[in-house]
């Protein structure tokens, strides 16, 4: 018998999961379960039980803010002040019934500011997946899993708006990326089933991974259930020879809705890389190419399969002795290449913001501005989507999409270095693209876009135990076409980060952060249509200017508990009509 | 490292090449939106008498050098009833501007001479023609769940804490169907947007039916249809519809789906508000409810008024509730 110790009482596996499926129905059980759970947390580890462990998060935020400006001077509709926050706690259970088989169960109890007396709580499983091995040979995953592929098959790319942001500005974004699942893999999560296996053939291979899944990504309602299914793989023929193959295929299920219509979007990809090594320097080569269909079927109207293709070759060189790493690559991705799992984008620029979604008396939609990705969750997008989605050019024009933006070509060149006694860290890319297809007209639209940043460590310079951190970071987007006073593009937007992390007291921080963006120029924006072809343009002239302060100060209980307490200004500059935002708020997070 | 500087140079070279013309373009042409505009052919009515009961494509046409977004309003001399066509073309023929003598904004037409008015609002186009309508089109049949008038249906009103103003009126407004319209008007103390609701069960139209008779059992057929007006308060129209699954004559919103959508109100004047079933989108998805539009089992239609900001105005009316089944309710 499965049997897991709880203090002093012993349950069968089987027992707990029905206490627990139960326990569901009333909220106010699996508080107390929750509860139960953290105070007897302490008691599992002193027992030295591995069947079970515990873990999860705490997070209190309470904010107030204030709209304020010129943009509101008559403004008689709209709220001018917001006070919100929650409380929530996030209970996990890892149960290992026998060595090859793990469950994995997130419980999330939260509670809304202002729901009194539980009126705004809500009680759910975040998370639950089970995983394992069979015959300790091919490991598999069912449930909430997090998957990726090459940066054409299958990524989550980091969203636009920041460049080497400061630790004030990312408080709240780490929270955002925690909500909605993002992590440092640029992984997507999904629902279904995965399953991987390696193995070696001596002399010939030296290692082969190999990975498949099959996830839902919508269920089915008006429009028609989508799917999405894989295969990876990879082989190590030698340390000096690597081949690898991405297939990744999105597609709608037909006759699971009333909509007749459906579609497909296979993508592969080939990989292979070479490289010679000494204890000095490693030199690489490097490339990728693959081709994409979109295909609709039963259409009202006919719709031509669409295929395209991406390649990209390159180089790079790491001089380990000088902490240098430089790459050049070429890049191509046509117009017609299409793929959902790698293009669709983290923010959905539809969405309006949470706090203050309108402003003046005819209720106009407020633009989403930097601030607002920096800290709103509502805004982010957690599913593939099957048509290009919208962007905002402000924030990124040349690579709106990542580096499978479509209709690019060019050279790509990337510096990233590290001082050895950690003293700097500093990057570089550029990315010099046009059009491969005139985009509205036949004269081709030129791209440059530039990020540097670099961390000093002033700390490590003055040989201090306490934290001194300064952060900085630029980047310049630029579109430019030439031709008449109609199909000309000059559009130029430039953003800066930069802040300081300044351990004043023991364990008592003082973050500084600034950000701002200025945009000016003309440009068109492709207006899709729902089969992904552009049918019309957006123009934009824009001149515009943001800017954020942050200033906060952060304590630090443990290296995983904190509490921070933090004031933004934000001024956001449209055409001379302004408004500013002005917000405090209290995070204290806790992760256990 | 010989060998790496070549490479360096193989991309420059490759990067050079890629900034080569393109020769094909993607999508259409700018020009084709934002260029001079030029009129090519000028704005007719396709007869000069119109008549609405045969198949007689009734249009307009005008043609242009370029794409533009266009309107033609025609108005009732007598009535004062408006039509709105509006596009985005260069041309405009049978294919995008039949207009079957339906209505904008209420009252319907008569017999008598109307106006028709076309504009290019960005380019400052204004060309007027006439038009005589002889027979007047048809009213469109289907299910009639409330008109608020001898029969009215039992429904039910939750009034919230910010006490809205709910109920039959029949001035000052003109009812477009009949002598009497609903009104929802009101402003939201407690800043929760929330202003109140009025619910109609299928008993309440027919009492011995438990669920709506619509006549298809395809979300993509059915259209609710209701004349709304509005004050020029935006204000948000939140329309549900809570399905009795199991037939049991209740509609368990714990238990049983509700579909829902919502239109923000932010004209002035009468006008129809259409919605096609399968456009709803679930509204309790953690309810156990089977997650599947089913048209023949609709028991309830409720009306949510909402403000469009916390602590904001907000004011309809409506009358006039229909179920269509292939197209929307044209008046």
């Amino acid at each position: 018998m499965n049997c897991i110790l709880m203090h002093k009482n012993c349950y069968s596996l089987k027992s707990l999961l029905k206490f627990l499926v139960k326990s569901t129905k009333s909220k106010y059980l699996i508080l107390l379960l929750a509860a139960a759970f953290v105070i007897n947390s302490k008691l599992f580890a002193q027992q030295g039980n591995n069947k079970v462990a515990f873990f999860g998060l705490g997070r209190a935020v309470l904010q107030q803010t204030q709209l304020s400006g010129k943009a509101l001077d008559s403004d008689t509709s709209n709220a001018k002040q917001a006070n919100s926050g929650n409380t929530l706690i996030d209970v996990g259970l890892n149960v290992k019934p026998n060595a090859n088989t793990q469950i994995n169960l997130i419980f999330r109890a939260k509670n809304e500011f202002g729901g009194f007396y539980g009126s705004g709580a809500t009680v759910n499983v975040r998370q639950l997946f089970v995983k394992g091995a069979i015959a300790k040979k091919i490991n598999y995953k069912i449930g909430d899993i997090d998957l990726k592929q090459s940066r054409y098959t299958l990524w989550n790319y980091d969203e636009e708006g920041r460049v080497n942001e400061s630790t004030a500005l990312s408080m709240l974004r780490d929270v955002v990326y925690y909500e909605n699942f993002y992590n440092k893999n640029n992984e997507w999560r999904v629902q279904g089933a995965q399953t991987d296996f390696a193995f070696s053939i001596k002399n010939i291979i030296q290692k082969w991974n190999s990975q498949a899944y099959i996830a839902r990504i919508k269920v089915a309602s008006s429009a028609p259930e989508m799917l999405i299914n894989g295969v990876s793989t990879t082989i190590d023929q030698s340390k000096f020879l690597t081949l690898g193959l991405n297939y990744a295929n999105t597609f709608e299920v037909a006759k699971t809705s009333s909509e007749p219509s459906t579609f497909r979007n296979p993508v592969f990809t080939v990989t292979g890389s070479t490289k010679l090594q000494t204890d000095k320097i490693e030199a690489k080569l490097f490339t990728e190419f693959g081709q994409s269909t979109l295909e609709y079927i039963n259409t009202t109207v006919p719709v031509n399969l669409k295929q395209g293709g991406m390649m990209e070759v390159g180089a790079s060189i790491d001089l380990k002795k000088i902490g240098l790493v430089a790459s050049a690559s070429f890049r191509s991705v046509s117009s017609d290449f299409f793929s959902a799992g790698a293009q669709s984008k983290r923010i959905n620029f539809n969405q309006s913001a949470s706090l203050f979604p309108t402003i003046g008396n005819d209720f106009a939609t407020r633009e989403t501005n930097l601030w607002d990705l920096s800290r709103d969750t509502r805004l982010y997008n957690r599913n593939l989507s099957q048509r290009l989605m919208n962007y905002n050019p402000r924030y990124a024009n040349t690579l709106a999409y990542g580096d499978a933006t479509p209709n690019r070509q060019g050279a790509v060149f990337n510096i990233n270095y590290k001082h050895k006694s950690e003293i700097v860290d500093a990057f570089l890319q550029a990315n010099f693209l046009s059009n491969i297809k005139g985009e509205g007209a036949l004269e081709a639209k030129n791209y440059q876009l530039i990020k540097t940043g670099a961390n000093v460590n002033i700390d490590k310079i003055l040989e201090s135990t306490r934290v001194f951190k300064l952060s900085l970071g630029f980047g310049m987007d630029k579109a430019s076409r030439n031709g008449d006073t109609i199909t000309s593009v000059d559009y130029l937007s430039n953003i800066i980060d930069a802040g300081v992390d300044a351990e004043i007291l023991k364990n008592t921080e003082i973050l500084l952060g600034i950000k701002t963006i200025k945009a000016k120029g003309k440009e068109y924006i492709p207006v899709r249509s729902g089969y992904n072809q552009i049918e019309n343009f957006t123009l934009l002239k824009d001149d515009h200017k943001e800017t954020i302060l942050a200033i906060g100060l952060k304590y630090k209980f443990t290296k995983n508990i904190f509490v921070a307490l933090q004031h933004h200004y934000v001024k956001v500059d449209d055409f001379g009509k302004d408004y500013k935002i002005n917000q405090s708020f209290i995070l204290f997070n806790l992760i256990y | 490292m010989r060998l790496m500087k070549n490479i360096w140079l193989i991309a420059i070279i490759l990067g050079f090449w890629a900034c080569k013309k393109p020769k094909e373009v993607d999508g259409p042409l700018v020009t084709e939106f934002y260029g001079p505009f030029n009129l090519v052919e000028g704005f007719k009515a396709s007869a000069d008498t119109f008549s609405f009961n045969n198949t007689q494509a009734n249009h307009f046409t005008a043609k242009f050098n370029r794409s533009a977004d266009w309107k033609i309003t025609i108005k009732g001399l007598q009535s004062g009833a408006v039509k709105e066509i509006v596009g985005s073309s260069k041309v405009i023929d049978f294919n995008n501007s039949v207009w079957n003598g339906s209505t904008t904004f209420i009252p319907v037409f008569k017999s008598e001479n109307c106006e028709a008015t076309f504009t290019v609002e960005d380019e400052g186009v204004l060309i007027k023609d006439t038009v005589f309508i002889k027979t007047v089109k048809p009213v469109d049949q289907g299910l009639v769940i409330a008109d608020f008038e001898t029969n009215n249906p039992g429904f039910f009103i939750d009034y919230s804490s910010d006490g809205d103003t709910i109920r039959v009126e029949s001035a000052p407004l003109k009812a477009p169907y009949g002598k009497q319209y609903f009104l929802m008007q009101g402003y939201d103390k407690n800043g929760d947007t929330y202003l109140g609701q009025l619910g109609i069960e299928a008993k309440d139209v027919i009492s011995s039916d438990t669920v709506f008779k619509t006549s298809t059992k395809a979300p993509s057929e059915l259209y609710f249809n209701l004349l709304v007006y509005g004050f020029n308060k935006p204000s948000i129209l939140k329309i549900q519809f809570g399905e009795d699954e199991n037939n049991n004559k209740i509609t368990d919103n714990k238990t049983e789906d509700v579909y829902a959508k919502s239109v923000t109100v932010d004209w002035v004047g009468w006008k129809v508000v259409s919605i096609k079933y399968s456009e709803t989108t679930i509204d309790n998805a953690s309810a156990t409810g089977n997650k599947k539009q089913e048209p023949d089992k609709i028991g309830i239609v409720s009306f949510i008024h909402l403000t469009t900001a916390v602590k904001g105005k907000a004011a309809y009316a409506f009358d006039y509730m229909i179920f269509t089944t292939g197209k929307p309710f044209q008046p």
